[in-house]
């Protein structure tokens, strides 16, 4: 016995090495300089509380967690729903499933620089696809600034991350919908359950697990959001359109305040922690009622 | 059984992938010694395909006269932050260029080599403008030398007054006149404003000064009266927020386009300018640029653009100082200024110029004092960012002027 356990502690030291090195010393060392002022030149100087206090005074943290709350809401809405109907789209039809999947897909493929430069080349004031196309359409009144207006960019960056994520969560529930017995559907429809009445009613209900882990996962990559964000808006300086992570690396590598980077990091692990724990909460719940 | 010989198997493997290591390590070393070369790193944000192409140039001259050295070369647009990092874990370029904000913490902090002593010996305060100066000294100390000189100027298309019969506005009240004109005849984008930043703080050089500035006092009445000469900008449609807060080089293909009437930015892109529109309509220069106020402080801001400096711990600070030098000395500054840079010896090599827009500029700051510059470029990039944001707010309508004003004072 003593020496299987040896032999398991050898095979899991590597991995977590790597773990703890990356991962959790990381989380560690944050927490201690969020009690620090350190402008990554000089010494570091204790400072308490300091910078959360600085913190819960400050507009662009404001800006930056409001930013997070409409992507946790409108992100994670949209993304489920449109994974949700594409997936229930995509099972019903009978030919060319295959081929709507690949293309449903593809966007998730697309790194999300190239998604950035894209949309920010459509979205241009001067020679922007969508401001040409209102033009044509004789919808001028509709052409905006897109870019430059940090509330309106905001909520560019989430049908942008939307119309990127949308294909995983497509996926994920397609497969959930097609591992439906397929007589409880028909069922339904002897009785006479109209199309929305058997999704309302039959589909969604049995989707239940994988609907807790795409919304729990969608959700953590709400707060995470980093990327998409950065390329849109790190150059123009549109304060309005933070979010924690950008507020984050802003505070850190540009203004050269990595205790209050810190900070902000730790509140943003708190806010991560809340959703996971809440998650593996309702999952373990929903699991031992189903045991009993 | 079985187990143990797994277990003894990588236990070997992994003592043999170690001493392995160690042995190229060591082999690694012993090699470098050998060769007795020096390899100098050098970075900054200007990209070796764009704006400072002659800076390979420049290395393979100084390689040809000095065979033990080899100068690596890096210019990314990511480059202050990549400056930031290495800084912070001790491990900064032996030569690099910087933004006055970050150079003015590195001197703080005693990590730039002082250069007041290569200064007083290769009598650079003689050659170069007064500028440099200004821009690099810190506590009566010089820590770098400036790139260039880059004057704010205000470019215009010529093409489109000519068509619209209008002369280049010299004061205010003529701007908002062209501006409305221009407006009249749908001309819908006067003035570009990517960094709105630069336009204030061209406006409160006229109305403030820099002195004040410096001390962050935000009730300064030049300051406020510079943010009222922008609302009015603003309220005019001169300053308009359809192309607010666009990236600088999205606003390029604008102007190329012929879009934009007058472009007030600094030289450094006159360049990039003159590219976008291709020939397909003239570039001019309105000198000395628009009086705002009747009587302004300064007419004219200028800066001294990156700097170049050293680590005051350098591995090789020799090698890297004799570069430094040879890379200052008249014979690189004339191959500069025949690029079309303009150089912090400018009087003496503005014969090397060959764009007109930029010898324009040259000859205009060969008689013009150098000692205004933009307070912008004294502040921490987090005002600098906050003051950005807050301008692009009262464009946009949604904060007012003075609003900013206030909130900067918070």
């Amino acid at each position: 016995v003593i020496q299987k356990r040896t032999t398991k502690w050898f095979f899991l030291f590597p991995a977590l090495l790597i773990y703890t090195v990356f991962r959790v010393l990381p989380i560690f060392a944050s927490l201690v300089l969020s009690v620090f002022e350190w402008n990554g030149l000089g010494d570091a100087v204790f400072v308490g509380l300091r910078n959360f206090k600085e913190l819960f005074v400050d507009r662009y943290f404001y800006y930056a967690l409001r930013n997070n709350l409409k992507l946790m809401v409108f992100f994670v809405a949209g993304t489920v729903i449109v994974g949700l109907l594409l997936a229930y789209f995509v099972d019903t039809i009978g030919r060319g499933k295959g081929a709507f999947r690949i293309m449903l897909f593809m966007p998730v493929l697309l790194s999300n620089l190239v998604t950035g430069l894209i949309w920010k080349w459509a979205l241009n004031p001067s020679y922007g696809l969508l401001n040409d196309g209102l033009k044509a359409i004789g919808m001028e009144h509709l052409i905006q600034n897109w870019l430059g207006n940090g509330d309106i960019l905001v909520w560019i960056i989430i049908i942008m991350s939307v119309w990127k994520s949308y294909g995983r969560v497509f996926v994920m529930i397609l497969a959930g919908i097609q591992g439906i017995p397929e007589e409880i559907s028909e069922a339904a429809y002897i009785d006479g359950a109209k199309e929305w009445q058997r999704l309302w009613y039959i589909t969604i209900p049995m989707l239940k697990p994988i609907m807790a882990v795409v919304i729990t996962l969608t959700l953590i990559n709400a707060f995470r959001s980093f990327d998409i964000f950065y390329i849109m808006t790190n150059q123009a300086v549109v304060e309005t359109a933070y979010v924690l992570s950008t507020y984050l690396y802003k505070s850190g590598m540009n203004y050269m305040q990595f205790g209050y980077a810190s900070a902000i990091a730790v509140i943003q692990l708190i806010l991560v922690m809340a959703v996971a724990i809440l998650y593996f909460r309702t999952f373990t719940n929903e699991k031992v009622r189903k045991t009993r | 059984m079985k187990n143990q010989k797994i277990k003894v198997l990588l236990i070997v493997t992994l003592i043999i992938a170690i001493s392995g290591t160690s042995f190229a390590a060591g082999q690694g070393d012993a090699g470098q010694t050998k060769k007795e070369t020096v390899t100098l790193r050098m970075a900054s944000y200007w990209s070796t395909d764009a704006r400072a192409a002659y800076i390979p140039k420049i290395i393979e001259m100084y390689e040809a006269n000095n065979p033990g050295v080899t100068i690596e070369y890096t210019g990314t647009k990511t480059h202050m932050d990549d400056l930031k990092r290495l800084f912070a874990v001790g491990d900064p370029p032996d030569i690099f260029g910087t933004t006055r904000t970050f150079y003015k913490e590195l001197a703080a902090e005693g990590l730039l080599y002082d250069l007041t002593d290569a200064y007083e010996e290769n009598n650079w305060l003689d050659r170069f403008a007064p500028i440099v100066k200004a821009w690099n000294e810190i506590d009566g100390r010089l820590y770098g030398v400036s790139g260039q000189i880059v004057p704010t100027v205000w470019h215009y298309n010529k093409d489109m007054f000519e068509k619209y019969g209008l002369d280049t506005p010299s004061t205010l009240d003529e701007l908002l006149d062209v501006s409305a004109k221009l407006q009249a005849n749908g001309v819908e984008w006067v003035l570009t404003n990517a960094q709105l930043v630069n336009i204030y703080g061209a406006i409160s050089c006229q109305t403030a000064g820099i002195g004040p500035v410096i001390d962050e006092d935000w009730t300064n009445p030049g300051l406020m009266e510079a943010a009222r000469i922008f609302q009015e900008l603003v309220d005019s449609g001169t300053i308009n927020s359809s192309i607010t807060g666009l990236d600088l080089a999205a606003t390029f293909p604008i102007w190329g386009a012929g879009e934009v009437a007058m472009f007030p930015m600094h030289t450094g892109v006159t360049t990039s300018l003159l590219n976008a529109a291709g020939g397909s309509f003239e570039t001019d220069l309105i000198f000395p640029g628009v009086k705002y106020v009747d009587d302004p402080i300064a007419m004219y801001s200028v800066s001294g653009g990156m700097i170049w400096a050293m680590p005051s711990d350098g591995e090789y600070t020799d090698a890297a100082l004799d570069f430094f030098e040879y890379s200052v000395s008249p014979d690189v500054m004339d191959l500069l200024a025949a690029q079309g840079e303009l150089t912090p010896d400018i009087r003496a090599n503005a014969e090397n110029l060959t764009d007109p827009v930029r010898l324009k500029s040259a000859r205009y700051l060969e008689e013009t004092s150098f000692d205004s510059m933009m307070f912008v470029d004294f502040v921490s990039t987090r005002i600098k960012d906050q003051i950005n944001g807050l301008l692009i707010q009262v464009v946009n309508g949604e904060i007012k002027a003075e609003d900013m004003m206030r909130q900067l004072g918070k």
